[in-house]
């Protein structure tokens, strides 16, 4: 799975924010607010992964169980698909 | 065919409606030369051809062909199934030729009207390729200070500007009252006039620094407060432009807001009502307690 094409990710003033661009505008009127996690697996998702791959790359960088990882993951995943952003 | 500068860019200006531009235009009337960041021309004709040529988008009667750098944009009228309009440009809107079809009344609009919105639209995604982008908004100097007041159609931008005039008198100009431009220079924001400017012809062809910008909504008390980052990302993706048809503008207008709160241009959110107290809740804000 990836993200799909047609979002540009900012960072102003340390608030991570994604807009849709070109013909993601018709459908996405909304922007997208990124915590730092949130973020991090956004940029990840630019190429097409896996979630174990998110899960391993998760565990290198943050100091968290497996099973938190995998439920965080989860929920991100849940909320990207909700909003049909992956393809 | 006109020379003019707008934002300072040249523009070689060829409109079809010469009755409508020509007042618009004639305070940005400059000397003609053999290399203009800009050519825009405007047609009517009877019939528009479809050019062979790839499409690379489509979507609801409206596709874009592509050759290259070069790109064009059509509509289809829903009933008859011909041409309505046909946008040919370059890839960096430096080279702009609009055919409108005579019968063309989308939307209960005229070819006049069309000229006048493609062609701002046109120059707004001209000058995002040269430091610059064209907020909607009612725009004044006061005394020199560039002040935007944006928000939706509707709200009362303009209403809120001409209530500033009345209160300031002649240390008030109205530099456009719908389609400014802000251009960096030097590293600094200005603000200019442009001829695209609404229903009225309310515009100036000066430019002056740029003090603030106001996102402007209906209250019932006037208040002014700093705006979240959010909420003026949000604004300014909704008063900027960011079209359907070419996300590299949309891109580049990211770029510019970036860039603008580098500069550190104060940016709030102004509820206010039509009153004299509105005025003066933003000239206090701006003005006075920052002298403080």
């Amino acid at each position: 799975m990836k993200i799909k094409d047609g979002f540009v990710k900012t960072n102003i003033a340390d608030q991570c924010v994604v807009i849709p661009v070109g013909d993601k505008t018709i459908d996405f009127r909304c922007l997208i607010t990124l915590n730092e996690t949130g973020e991090f697996l956004w940029d990840i998702l630019q190429d097409d992964v896996s979630e174990d791959i998110l899960v391993n790359k998760m565990l290198s960088e943050y100091d968290v169980s497996e099973d938190e990882a995998r439920s965080d993951i989860s929920c991100f995943i849940e909320e990207l698909n909700e909003k049909n952003l992956l393809q | 065919m006109k020379s003019i500068c707008v934002a300072g860019i040249h523009i070689n200006f060829e409109p079809f409606d010469n009755l409508f531009f020509e007042k618009r235009l004639t305070e940005y009337l400059c000397d003609a030369t053999t290399t203009p960041d800009m050519v825009m021309k405007v047609s009517v004709v009877e019939n528009i051809d479809v050019l062979q040529e790839n499409i690379v988008w489509e979507r609801n009667g409206i596709f874009i062909t592509s050759n290259g750098d070069k790109f064009c944009r059509y509509i289809k009228s829903k009933n008859s199934n011909k041409i309505g309009y046909a946008i040919h440009y370059t890839f960096d809107y430096s080279d702009v030729y609009i055919e409108l079809r005579s019968d063309f009344n989308y939307q209960g609009l005229s070819t006049t009207d069309w000229e006048y919105l493609f062609t701002g639209f046109m120059f707004a995604n001209r000058i995002s390729f040269l430091e610059g982008t064209v907020l909607h908004s009612s725009s004044i100097a006061y005394k020199n200070n560039g002040i935007l007041f944006s928000a939706d159609s509707g709200t009362g931008k303009s209403t809120h500007t001409a209530l500033w005039k009345k209160h300031f008198g002649d240390d008030v100009v109205t530099i456009n009252d719908d389609k400014p431009a802000i251009r960096f220079i030097d590293s600094n924001p200005y603000l200019f006039g442009t001829p695209w400017s609404g229903k009225t012809a309310m515009n100036s062809n000066i430019m002056v620094p740029l003090k603030c910008i106001v996102f402007l909504e209906r209250g019932i008390q006037n208040e002014i407060r700093e705006i979240s980052i959010v909420d003026s990302i949000q604004n300014f993706i909704r008063q900027l432009p960011n079209p359907y048809y070419d996300r590299s503008i949309g891109e580049r207008t990211i770029k510019f807001i970036e860039k603008l709160y580098s500069s550190n241009v104060p940016i709030y959110a102004l509820a206010c009502n039509i009153s004299d107290e509105a005025v003066m809740t933003v000239y206090n804000k701006i003005f006075k307690e920052q002298m403080k």
